[in-house]
């Protein structure tokens, strides 16, 4: 739980482990499989780590050692300072693990309290935070059902819900967004935000390289039960030796000047050229909002709201910060797009391309460094219309459950 | 506590969202409902007991004990393969609290379920009651729908008996080869036929103490008979006279009864002949031509009005609720470090060994698992004999020392079941036998690794 006094201060250490070794035994105790192979470990308050390798690598295996599902074959684990399977540990974790190991027979709400009543959490707290949960996780229209009958992505919902009912310092997220659609992924990555602007901790393992990128702060990268590669997300990603420039829809003949500068100086190879794509995410986004607005009743998941309000209650004031989630991701996208087709391209602002022109004039009398075009104010082509009809007809359907 | 109860509600909602309670439910009341009509009474008060609460107990505890076990042992390591204690164990709760929450569970379907047998098979009992003649309808309030107390005749000291005979015996000439031990067995056995034999038209007394039983000498009492004939009778009736009170007072009164063997008799005795010093005579003559056998504990019990039948309902559903946390607790614990099948089959394997006490018992009195050869009596295998023997020592200590709190009998019998010995069950039968699988159980779990892959 969330006691100030209990939680080391910003940057201090969470989780602590150090030459960790796990080694499956058969039933006469011959070694059957090395799952960690002398993994060291040091996660710090406050981080969003990302637990990255191929299937059988030894991700879960380190989370379930973290947990004190596993006792390691050698090494140490501390988590606050104490053994992973110490109560006044469990007591500030939260966990979703990659399978759901939720009880079949419990609806939303009794999972929930069932979970709250282990967190020792008195009758009111647990219904205000049930409540505020389900709605973050949007089930409202299925609490009535049991999580038996729902869908691998509404059983992730409901198992992130159980994840958070304890406003857990440290978040283990095994696979989060597994059987998710394209909202329940951003409202996922949403909500790790949010909880790590709240100091709070999230280790996350994914085999969804896109969704570790866009909130881990640091990874690591399994192989064969070893740490293969580590490091903070920005350094392991950069490559010093090339540049991007982002630029609006050029002239063919600022195009022409341009590629004929760059050409005098580099190989021809190394220049490469072509129209940008918008993220499809966000473009998905913008076609189901457009969908839900003209429709439709769901007996499935809906979009999810705000992040819990227990859960916001230390982050510091933020202007999106009481707003729905699918607003906040419309605020972030241009206006033109949210409110016209999203398939109908931004059209490139005249003052800009005088600069590009001027940047490109072979005679320039400065050449300041242009800033990079947020991706949001990308053209859309024509064709995309066909495919945004398509998708809006889809999703004014009730998901099959 | 509340994570305690929280475990235990979710226990109790999964067998009744999964419809296993719905299912017990009615398949005790169809058994409970079905078997009275299936097994006719003879009209009388004993036979209708029998067969309407008797039976109808045996049966409906049989298969809560069955379910029981089931549950125990699906509810943990079903959840343990499943995953979903695997989730639960992440959370702030102690192993102890986890198994113990379970158990209460457990505890909370089998009141459910006992409660709705008993309250069945009582009614039925009640409600059918219209189908006897009215002397055994009569005879069922005065005999079954209460509770007695019971008095025997004092332990028979046969050891110096059975000393003077073995005395005598080795005197004699043709004994100096004779083992010691078998002489001694067989002057045993010839001590208690003397105390058990009634030749024809010899007496046998016996002398009751109703000291201290709180039994006034106006109370009405019952006398209940058991014998065997000493050659086969082909069930005929042996003739006999009872006589109660102290003959040499001039008050006894005599009974004249015409009985058969191998089954209870019970037939009323007058009120007032209980002595004022606290004892009752009571006498047999046997006018017939066959030697009876009176087993020397169970030939003559008297009885007498203890307590209500409600009170003596509730103390035995206690006794037999204890049995089903005990069966609880030894599902819970098998499956604490066993696989769902593993865990019943062991669960089962242990039953039966309980159930199979008197066996363990015979061996321990024989003081030989393998037996004794014909010719010379020895021991089949010594070797054997010491390795077996102390096992099967610990498991009389063990069985026996908590299978004899049988109330079905006892209820159907309209005996008392006291509430020294309802609170004897709870302490050796919950407290130490229980309490001894808890301890198995609540440490296997907290050693297991709950994140194994369930291959290893």
């Amino acid at each position: 739980m969330s006691d100030p006094a209990q939680s080391p201060a910003n940057g201090d250490t969470v989780i602590a482990a150090s030459g960790l070794v796990k080694v499956f035994k058969d039933f006469w105790g011959r070694p059957k499989a090395r799952a960690v192979d002398g993994v060291d470990l040091n996660i710090k308050r406050g981080e969003v780590f990302g637990l990255l390798g191929p299937n059988g690598s030894g991700k879960s295996t380190t989370i379930k050692l973290l947990l004190g599902l596993l006792r390691p074959s050698a090494g140490h684990i501390e988590v606050f300072g104490r053994a992973p399977d110490d109560v006044a540990t469990k007591e500030r974790i939260g966990y979703l693990p990659e399978e759901s190991y939720l009880y079949r027979y419990f609806t939303p709400g009794e999972t929930l309290n069932f979970f709250g009543k282990l967190f020792d959490l008195p009758a009111s707290e647990r219904r205000a935070r049930s409540a505020q949960l389900i709605e973050m996780v949007g089930l409202q229209a299925a609490q009535d059902r049991t999580v038996g009958e729902f869908s691998k992505g509404m059983q992730r919902r409901i198992g992130l819900a159980q994840a958070l009912i304890n406003d857990p310092d440290l978040v283990i997220l095994d696979e989060p967004t597994a059987g998710l659609d394209p909202i329940g992924c951003r409202e996922v990555k949403d909500v790790i935000s949010a909880l790590a602007r709240r100091g709070k901790t999230v280790i996350l393992s994914s085999h969804l390289l896109a969704d570790v990128e866009d909130v881990c702060d640091r990874v690591v990268i399994y192989y064969g039960g070893k740490v293969q590669a580590h490091g903070p997300l920005g350094e392991l990603l950069a490559n010093p030796d090339a540049v991007q420039l982002t630029l609006p829809a050029l002239p063919s003949d600022v195009m022409k000047r341009l590629l004929t500068i760059l050409r005098d100086d580099f190989e021809l190879n190394d220049v490469q050229t072509g129209v940008p794509t918008q993220n499809l995410e966000r473009y998905f986004l913008n076609v189901v909002e457009q969908a839900r607005s003209a429709a439709a009743e769901t007996s499935g998941a809906s979009g999810g709201n705000q992040v819990a309000e227990y859960l916001r209650a230390d982050e510091e004031p933020k202007p999106e910060s009481g707003e729905r989630l699918l607003e906040r991701l419309q605020q972030s996208a241009p206006p033109e797009t949210a409110q016209k087709s999203p398939t109908e391209p931004p059209k490139p602002k005249p003052a800009t391309s005088e600069k590009l022109k001027e940047l490109s004039d072979p005679t320039p009398a400065s050449a300041p460094t242009p800033a990079p075009a947020e991706s949001d104010e990308k053209p859309k082509k024509k064709s995309d219309e066909k495919l945004n009809a398509r998708l809006a007809n889809l999703m004014s359907k009730p998901p099959e459950e | 506590m509340r994570r305690l109860l929280a475990i235990a509600g979710q226990t109790v909602l999964s067998a009744v969202r999964f419809r296993v309670v719905v299912a017990a439910a009615v398949l005790l009341g169809v058994a409970v409902v079905i078997l009275p009509l299936l097994v006719k009474h003879n009209d009388t008060a004993r036979m209708y007991a029998q067969v309407m609460l008797t039976y109808n107990l045996i049966v409906g505890f049989g298969l809560l004990g069955f379910i029981t076990l089931w549950l125990a042992c699906g509810t943990l390591s079903g959840e343990i393969e499943s995953g979903e204690l695997q989730l639960v164990s992440t959370k702030p709760i102690r192993p102890w609290q986890l198994w113990l929450g379970k158990w209460l569970g457990l505890v909370g379907i089998n009141v459910l379920l006992l409660g709705l047998s008993l309250a069945v098979t009582l009614g039925m009992l009640y409600g059918r009651s219209d189908e006897l003649p009215e002397h055994q309808r009569a005879a069922l309030h005065e005999q079954v729908l209460l509770a007695r107390g019971h008095v025997v005749e004092s332990a028979t000291d046969l050891e110096r008996d059975i000393e003077a005979l073995v005395t005598h015996r080795l005197a004699q000439p043709d004994a100096t080869d004779l083992d010691p031990e078998f002489v001694r067995e067989q002057m045993t056995t010839m001590a208690r036929a003397r105390h058990e034999a009634l030749a024809p038209n010899y007496r046998r007394q016996w002398a009751l103490d109703f000291r201290g039983s709180g039994v006034g000498s106006q109370q009405k009492l019952h006398a209940r008979v058991r014998f065997h004939a000493a050659g086969r009778d082909g069930g005929k009736t042996h003739d006999t006279v009872w006589v109660f009170g102290d003959p040499r007072t001039g008050q006894a009164t005599r009974v004249p009864r015409a009985l058969t063997t191998g089954t209870a008799h019970e037939f009323e005795i007058p009120a007032g002949h209980i002595g004022a010093d606290g004892w009752l005579h009571v006498e047999c003559e046997n006018r017939g031509d066959t030697t009876l056998l009176f087993p020397l504990n169970s030939g003559l019990v008297v009885l007498y009005p203890a307590g209500g039948f409600a009170a003596n309902v509730f103390r035995s559903a206690v006794i037999l609720l204890c049995w089903l946390m005990l069966l609880a607790a030894l599902g819970l614990a098998a499956s604490s470090f066993l696989s769902f099948p593993t865990a019943a089959m062991a669960s089962l394997g242990l039953l039966y060994i309980a159930l199979s006490g008197g066996s363990i018992r015979e061996t321990v009195q024989d003081d030989s698992v393998f037996g004794y050869t014909e010719e010379t009596h020895e021991k089949v295998s010594e070797g054997l004999d010491q390795i077996f023997m102390p096992v099967f020592q610990g498991l009389d200590f063990v069985v026996n020392g908590i299978t004899r709190y049988s109330p079905i009998t006892d209820l159907g019998a309209g005996r008392l079941i006291e509430w020294a010995v309802m609170w004897d069950a709870v302490i050796r039968v919950v407290v130490l036998a229980g309490g001894l699988c808890a301890c198995v159980g609540i440490i296997s779990l907290s050693r297991r690794q709950l994140g194994l892959p369930m291959s290893s």
